[in-house]
């Protein structure tokens, strides 16, 4: 019996309500109670938001979702309530129908989501360590081979990435068995310092640290212990983080390029928010002319 | 297997937004009371904000950079404040069609038949 | 070879010869037997009887003095490795028994090409022979009671001698009983009572078919030789022919005799191609190796096709690669000499160069280069085969001749659905499966696709409660081909086997309801449940094991074990050609409609209200006669896929070759994987097995079980859909204008041309000038130039009025027009760019 994965539980539990009370609208004919369960199933959403790592953006649905929409929503139950004997019953037809139409969209949506692998993240990368030692090779160049130790999880099968300077792009490798631990070799000249190493394996938050303790006072020389720490994979993600992004400005993004801000998008929704304001306000007026006129 | 034991990956977030959406769209064809179809707009716009926001996790994947990363989130933000002006534009029609017909049911608005 | 089993041949051949003995006494001594030939029926009953423990204890003698095989299952990685490839042949030796072949007569001398009575028996045959000897003496006892009124004279209220008084309630009454006027001067002995015909009993004759009906498929299943396969397969036809027809006064019945015997001429068109293309180029049409009068081992089509020194690898053989060596001549002549008449002449034949191909055409065989060479000759040869099982089984297109066969008595129809007819189709695919190539094969699963969707979709809306189970037979069968089309053999046969079983269960139940209620309509029934509980139950059972309903991965009904090998073996083969996963799709979709429209039936027949209140009265259980071949039916239905017993016995007749899976397409990508494969989806094959026919239960339940949503409503909101399900999608319509029409014009023209031959030659002259005037008044004035204007105006109304039927207006309508279209776009595109890999 493996250990349970928190975070798969909560996910399991959260999903599930997100997707029991989602059905719970569909099948229910109370609007009342619809509301209900909207609430309950956008409430859980954000739940899975903060499971993704977007404590923002769960934050967000929580507010404007919870708190905003569906208040809204109420209002709008309350003030069109037709009495409770007002029966608006949809025919068997049409819930064939649409159980039909739908049941075949599902089953598309659900095969499109585990058709790619790489999606299942069935092997999620550990936080992994390399260690090698410095030796001569032949010309000019030293090298230096890393072999990849993830404590506690050398078990067949589990997956490390090693980041490869001259391409900036990870490494996969897995430990197909734990005795046999995947190798990065890296060149380098003699008298680099461990300082310089480390920065030929930034690469985006997998920063490499290469420890100074070599005893060329700083310079990594043949026979020198190198080691190698990778940051863990997990995203730091905060409100800061986001309004930077919002602005173009992207932290840990140096190698990357094309990405860019969202600061007119924004500004055109927000324009949009306030024509929408003016319009509701507009549309939902009485219609005061008509009764002056009519009386 | 057990499969609280394994990490989640994208497609189960996937496969949650999926039942989101379908049970909107299901909500949309089957109530006949505007409100329930604006909920049902409200699940499928919240099933496309799920998929957008675990594309963006990194936190989910195999292969960490290739994810959506901020831009994910930033477009799930904008769906939730699109969603948020739709919905009360929706509301504020709503209620002038009810102002107009008297009832709140959506087949009676078929003056649009061809 | 165990001694024991050097009896199976001559107890099949008994098993074989009895009912032939039967028929031939009846037919000659038939009417004296006893008060209206009621021994008749004893005697044919007695016959099949006798056959059944032959085959049985034929059957038993081939277990106990062979060993069967332990299935395979490979649990590793889908991708077959170099291991799996190389277990696959010794699994084969070890699992394979060798098939007992021999020859009973010789029609050509010896170093002649062969053509003789011989027989091909391995355990295929064996089951087969149980299987169709046991269901066959079921439905003899069964009959027994059931054609009790033919035993005296009978006054058939179907046919109307004269007059157009109506029947009540005929209105949608599918089976078609028009009354039709009948002339009576043609039979002198029947007689005139009121207003229907009056006419002697005729037991007798109806257990004298019977039992010709059993000699020919006994036959057709032994027979070692493709000639004599023919002549029972034409016997078969001819005598489904006399049985469809046996109440030959109704002109509906006379009518599907007809159907069922022209449609099949079709199919033996095909099948005769095939036979010559066979013929032609191999010289020989016995199946297995069979020794000369001479002493010599002539090869038979099977070590031909699939020769023993290729490792039984389907190579195309020296007979067929000949037929393509005189271009190839002509070619290498013509490159030395250039083009002239010179190459056809006897001169030419003996150059140097002529003999060179020919001598080279001995290596072509086993060259890679040159593996199309003759290849076009195998697949005639196995499309022309496959046509033969077209028409016999009922597959699209030549499937519209089955439902009409209900108009015969019930037993006929479970006989015809079950054990015989349309299972020789399907049986001979499953025999000639060596022969067949990777395109062949292609085109058997995606026929076996079509027939099984579009019959499955039919039986939905069918009412006639025989009708449902025929489209229900045809769709089955269509499974059977889809399974054999992907290479599962065992999976098909399988199939072939426990089908016959409960279908014939199913068959004799609703010949048991329709004893008790005089009416086919399953919507004049409703509520028997407790009026017949026998029947009912056995009935449940039959529907339980058609749907596949069972524990999943612990036990089941049969069809539970035998269709879900179909859905793994498709699995399979969807794994390795992702263009054609539609089959599975499709056959996943069948599994939830067959569970669905079978819980109609039973809902509709026995539980609910009972709908008309004189036929509720009047019903009663069937008597003993009629009930006890149902028990035994049912406890087959249950317990013929336990144990892995069947398809353990299948393994070993699997053909030679064939279990690393029947190889590539040379023409077409189609790969088709080994069946041993299929076991690695065998768990997700069940889950989808159960998952839909769960879902098919629950909706048919919902609707018909307990009422929950007005079924009266959905057809109301499927209307199109319906009225094309309720036409069956216009088959007969569209043959009718296809063929039926065309020929009518043709003939009738035909017929002018001949008048107008005889009349002098100036009256035709004058006539000539007449008839062109009017001819260009009626072509191209009336036809081309008022037709065009009118047609033009006609297709714009019809557009515009079609389009204007998607504007409902209404916005729920609009989301599920969207979720439509983004599913059929997203399909489309799939398609698209699978098939661009």
């Amino acid at each position: 019996m493996e250990a349970i994965n928190w975070h798969t539980f909560f996910f399991y539990l959260f999903a599930a309500a997100t997707c029991a009370f989602a059905v719970a609208v569909v099948l229910s004919s109370n609007i009342v109670r619809m509301a209900f369960y909207l609430v309950v199933s956008l409430g859980a959403t954000s739940g899975l938001f903060f499971l993704a790592n977007a404590p923002f953006v769960g934050a967000m649905q929580l507010l404007i979702y919870v708190g905003g929409t569906l208040v809204l929503l109420v209002f709008g139950v309350m003030l069109t309530a037709q009495g409770p004997f007002i029966s608006m019953k949809t025919r068997a037809g049409e819930w064939v129908l649409a159980a039909i139409v739908g049941g075949g969209l599902l089953s598309l949506l659900v095969q499109a989501a585990f058709s790619v692998e790489e999606w299942r993240g069935q092997r999620s990368p550990f936080l992994a360590y390399a260690s090698g030692t410095t030796r001569a090779a032949a010309g000019p160049e030293a090298e230096v081979t890393f072999r990849a130790t993830a404590p506690g999880n050398e078990r067949a099968g589990a997956r490390v990435v090693l980041v490869e300077a001259e391409s900036a792009s990870p490494v996969m490798a897995d430990f197909q068995q734990a005795a046999d631990p995947p190798t990065l070799t890296v060149q380098f000249r003699p008298g680099t310092t461990a300082k310089e190493l480390a920065e030929k394996f930034s690469h985006n938050q997998f920063a490499a640290q290469v420890p100074d303790g070599s005893r060329g006072g700083g310079k990594l020389t043949n026979g020198d212990e190198a080691r190698l720490a990778m940051r863990s994979p997990r995203a730091e993600s905060d409100a800061g983080l986001l309004g930077l992004a919002l602005l173009g400005a992207r932290p840990e993004s140096e190698g990357q390029s094309g990405k860019s801000g969202y600061l007119l998008p924004f500004e055109i929704i927000s324009v949009h928010l306030l024509v929408v304001l003016v319009g509701a306000a507009y549309l939902a007026r009485p219609k005061r002319r008509a009764r002056v006129e009519g009386d | 297997m057990n499969i609280l034991a394994q990490p989640v990956g994208v497609s189960h977030f996937m496969a949650v937004g999926a039942v989101l959406f379908v049970c909107g769209a299901v909500c949309m064809a089957t109530k006949r009371n505007a409100l329930g179809v604006l909920m049902g707009i409200e699940l499928v716009l919240n099933g496309a904000n799920v998929n957008f926001v675990a594309f963006g996790s990194r936190y989910l994947r195999d292969l960490p950079e290739r994810a959506l990363d901020l831009d994910g989130q930033l477009i799930a933000l904008f769906v939730i404040v699109l969603a948020a002006a739709e919905a009360a534009v929706a509301l504020a029609i709503a209620l002038n069609y009810y102002n107009n017909h008297a009832t709140i049911d959506v087949d009676r608005a078929d003056e649009l038949k061809g | 070879m165990d001694g024991a089993i050097a009896y199976v041949p001559a107890l099949l051949t008994l098993a074989w010869l009895l009912p032939l003995a039967s028929f031939v006494a009846v037919v000659f001594l038939g009417p004296k037997m006893g008060k209206e030939g009621i021994v008749g029926g004893y005697v044919a009953t007695g016959a099949i009887a006798g056959s059944a423990v032959a085959s049985w204890v034929a059957l038993v003698l081939w277990v106990s003095s062979t060993t069967l095989p332990i299935i395979e299952h490979h649990v590793a990685d889908h991708a077959p490795s170099a291991a799996d490839e190389a277990a696959a042949p010794a699994a084969e030796e070890s699992g394979r028994v060798k098939p007992l072949v021999g020859r009973w007569y010789s029609l050509s001398p010896p170093g002649l090409p062969a053509l003789g009575l011989g027989y091909y028996i391995d355990s295929l045959t064996v089951l087969m022979f149980a299987m169709v000897t046991l269901c066959a003496t079921c439905i003899h006892v069964y009959s027994l009671g059931y054609m009790h009124e033919e035993l005296h004279d009978v006054v058939d209220h179907e046919v109307q001698l004269s007059g157009k008084s109506s029947h009540g309630g005929h209105g949608h009454d599918e089976l078609g009983h028009e009354a039709q006027g009948h002339d009576a001067g043609g039979h002198g002995h029947d007689a005139v009572h009121g207003n229907h015909l009056r006419r002697p009993g005729r037991f007798a004759r109806f257990f004298q078919f019977l039992s010709l009906f059993s000699f020919s498929m006994l036959g057709l299943v032994i027979a070692g030789d493709m000639l004599m396969v023919f002549v029972f397969w034409e016997l078969v036809g001819i005598c489904s022919y006399f049985l469809i027809g046996f109440y030959r006064e109704r002109k509906s019945a006379s009518n599907a005799a007809n159907k069922a015997f022209i449609v099949n001429r079709i199919g033996d068109f095909g099948f005769l191609i095939g036979l010559t293309a066979l013929w032609g180029s191999l010289g020989t049409l016995t199946l297995g190796d069979v020794k000369d009068a001479d002493g010599a081992l002539r090869r038979g089509i099977f070590s031909q096709v699939r020769a023993p020194e290729d490792g039984h690898k389907l190579l195309v053989p020296m007979g067929m690669i000949m037929a393509d060596v005189p271009d190839k001549e002509r070619e290498k002549l013509a490159s030395v000499y250039g083009d002239h008449a010179w190459l056809d002449s006897e001169e030419a034949r003996a150059t140097s160069t002529m003999a060179q191909v020919r001598a080279e055409a001995e290596q072509w065989r086993t060259d890679p280069e040159k593996k199309t060479l003759g290849y076009w000759l195998l697949v005639v040869a196995g499309i022309g085969v496959f046509c033969g099982c077209v028409g016999k089984s009922a597959q699209f297109p030549l499937h519209v001749w089955l439902p009409d066969a209900m108009e015969g008595p019930t037993p006929v129809s479970a006989l015809v659905h079950s054990a015989t007819m349309v299972a020789a189709g399907v049986y001979l695919v499953g025999r000639f499966f060596p022969v067949f190539t990777p395109e062949v094969l292609l085109v058997i699963a995606i026929t076996g696709c079509i027939t099984l969707f579009l019959a499955a979709t039919i039986a939905i809306t069918a009412t006639d409660i025989k009708r449902v189970l025929a489209y229900s037979t045809v769709s089955q069968l269509g499974y059977m081909m889809l399974a054999l089309g992907m290479g599962g053999w065992a999976a098909g046969m399988f199939h072939l086997i426990t089908h016959a079983f409960f279908k014939s269960l199913l068959f004799l139940c609703s010949g048991s309801v329709i004893h008790a209620c005089h009416t086919n309509d399953m919507t004049k029934m409703g509520g028997l449940l407790k009026k017949m509980p026998i029947t009912a139950y056995t009935m449940l059972v039959g529907c339980l094991a058609i749907a596949g309903a069972g524990i999943p991965l612990v036990i089941g009904f049969s069809g539970y074990y035998s269709k879900d090998a179909i859905l793994a073996q498709g699995m399979n083969f969807a794994h390795e050609n992702g263009v054609y996963s539609f089959l599975l799709y499709a056959a996943a979709v069948g599994a939830a409609i067959t569970a669905f429209y079978m819980f109609r039936l039973w809902y509709l027949t026995f539980v609910g209200p009972p709908r008309v209140k004189e036929i509720h009265e009047h019903a009663h259980e069937s008597p003993p006669v009629i009930w006890w071949p149902l028990v035994v039916l049912a406890f087959f239905a249950v317990t013929a896929g336990w144990f892995e017993f069947i398809p353990r016995l299948l393994e070993q007749a699997r053909p030679l070759g064939t279990a690393g899976g029947a190889g590539e397409g040379v023409w077409w990508a189609v790969k088709h994987p080994a069946e041993s494969g299929a076991y690695s989806f065998h768990a997700a094959a069940t889950m989808a097995a159960f998952g839909t026919a769960l879902a098919g239960f629950l909706l048919a339940t919902v609707l018909y079980g307990w009422r929950m949503l007005s079924a009266e409503d959905v057809r109301r909101q499927f209307a199109p859909i319906y009225r094309l399900l309720w036409n069956k999608w216009w088959f007969d319509e569209l043959y009718d204008a296809l063929f039926v029409r065309p020929v009518h014009v043709v003939s009738r023209l035909a017929s002018g041309i001949d008048k107008r031959a005889i009349d002098g030659a100036i009256d035709r002259t004058a006539e000539g000038v007449k008839r062109a005037a009017f001819f260009d008044d009626q072509i191209i004035d009336r036809l081309f130039v008022d037709g065009l204007v009118n047609l033009t105006a006609q297709w714009l109304y019809s557009i515009a009025a079609w389009l204007r039927v998607v504007q409902t207006g209404k916005v729920r309508q609009y989301v599920l027009f969207i979720v439509v279209g983004t599913v059929a776009l997203f399909v489309l595109i799939s398609i698209w760019a699978g098939s661009g890999k």
